[in-house]
């Protein structure tokens, strides 16, 4: 009997996960999909794209340098640059979603640590910190003016009031390293979207720009923690998809 | 020495000596503590580097920037030491003390700079113009993370794991006494300082927000 299942291949494991056929057919579809987008909705534009760091050139990898085989050299660990990992595209000029998003703390016998560890909200909303453990944690928010003391299960609000980074930080316990639990929230400053682990993204549903505002170019920002924020114009006409290929890039 | 040459060494002394005092200004100082309203439940032994500088709202002159230049070594994929303190205005350098090539860059305004790539033995610099943290990073290792905070005024110091500090030599005058802490919200007061005179002032993050 055949069905519309993906084909599947038997992993070494035993398991059975979808093959390199599966995958290719997942890819195609994926592609034919985003080629046939619908179009945006009625008085509304789109922003799809992508976004891909790029390294230096000439930059030497460990293995391939005499230098790496000094121990500290050859265990630091690198920069990935084969997936932005988590990055945020927004709209500047446009009205924020706002929103609340949540994270929480939690603890190990060795650490403490905030899930998700990276977040995004729009200005104006709010990040909803909840203690995860069984007792009471220190938290500070310095961007935002809160230090507070969280009982366990309960949750602490902070406004997402100004865009940019929010980052949090649990200080009552020492933890490896001598860093502290950290979350950073970027507070977009319009309608924004987390990027894909592919580096694609894609933002409908987008409003004009409010009326009497001089230009109709809107500012796409791009936020990754580790690299310099990036910036471009791009003229959203309402009924269309403009497409945006952008890269972080450090000198 | 003949006693007339003597004499005459003496005097010179005593010229230098008086035109001294008179061309500097009347010095006083500032102790105390800072410590947060949640107390011992944030030890500031976990936050990292606490510190506490002077401003001067009502100074007229620019006060002196330092001239010595401070460094911060990239040694091991790592930047030694991790945390700067530096006066606004002052030259950092950066040298390269590893076998293999680095990068310095941050995007922190208004200090962002990008030093590009440069291999073992170089040594770049940044200038930094304005009061502030720079998070600093290299574009190829991870485990690089470096932090400097510049100062508006050379009046600034580390408190210690106890949360006390002491700022040393600081002319007569009204001041704003702040703390940065990259992990802790500020605190700022204002503070007078009279020569010859040890200010004390305690300093509380307060506990707000939530």
């Amino acid at each position: 009997m055949r069905t519309n299942r993906l084909p599947l291949a038997a992993s070494r494991d035993g398991s059975r996960r979808p093959g390199w056929r599966g995958a290719c057919l997942a890819a195609s579809l994926v592609v034919s999909c985003a080629a046939s987008r619908p179009p945006p909705a009625l008085g509304t534009s789109a922003l799809t794209g992508t976004l891909r760091l790029v390294p230096h050139e000439g930059v030497t990898l460990p293995g391939r340098a005499d230098s790496y085989g000094d121990r500290a050299l050859r265990d630091a660990e690198l920069v990935d640059y084969s997936s932005p990992g988590f990055a945020v595209v927004s709209v500047a000029g446009l009205e924020s979603p706002r929103g609340t998003v949540r994270v929480t703390l939690r603890s190990t016998r060795f650490a403490s640590r905030f899930e998700p560890r990276y977040a995004a909200v729009g200005v104006g909303g709010e990040v909803a910190i909840r203690n995860g453990d069984d007792q009471p944690r220190a938290l500070s928010c310095p961007g935002a003016g809160v230090l507070t003391s969280v009982a366990p299960g309960a949750e602490v609000t902070v406004a997402a009031a100004r865009s940019g980074e929010l980052r949090c930080f649990a200080l009552d316990r020492a933890e490896p390293h001598g860093e502290a639990a950290e979350a950073t929230v970027y507070v977009a400053p319009g309608p924004y979207t987390v990027v894909d682990s592919d580096g694609g993204f894609v933002l409908d549903g987008l409003g004009t720009p409010p009326a009497g505002a001089s230009a109709p170019a809107t500012v796409v920002v791009v936020w990754h923690p580790r690299f310099p924020p990036l910036e471009r114009s791009v003229a959203l006409v309402p009924g269309s998809s403009e497409r945006l290929d952008l890269e972080l890039r450090v000198r | 020495m003949t006693a007339r040459a003597f004499r005459a060494w003496v005097a010179a002394l005593v010229l230098v000596v008086a035109s001294t005092a008179s061309a500097a200004e009347p010095l006083g100082s500032i102790s105390g503590t800072v410590r947060t309203a949640l107390g011992a439940t944030v030890p500031l032994a976990n936050v990292g580097p606490v510190v506490v500088f002077l401003a001067t709202p009502d100074r007229a002159q620019p006060v002196a920037v330092p001239a010595d230049s401070p460094e911060i070594s990239q040694k091991g994929a790592r930047f030694e030491p991790p945390f700067l303190l530096i006066t606004a205005g002052q030259t950092v350098r950066i040298p390269n003390d590893d076998s293999i090539t680095h990068n310095a860059f941050s995007y922190s305004k208004p200090n962002a700079f990008d030093l590009g790539l440069y291999p073992k033995g170089d040594a770049r610099t940044i200038t930094v113009r304005e009061p502030g943290a720079i998070r600093i990073f290299c574009s190829i290792h991870k485990s690089m993370n470096a932090v400097i905070f510049a100062t508006p005024t050379p009046w600034h110091a580390l408190a210690a794991a106890d949360g006390r500090f002491r700022l040393a030599d600081v002319p007569a005058g009204h001041y704003v006494i702040s703390t940065w802490n990259e992990r802790l919200p500020p605190v700022t007061a204002a503070v007078d300082v009279v020569a010859g005179e040890a200010s004390v002032v305690s300093l509380t993050i307060p506990a707000s927000g939530g």
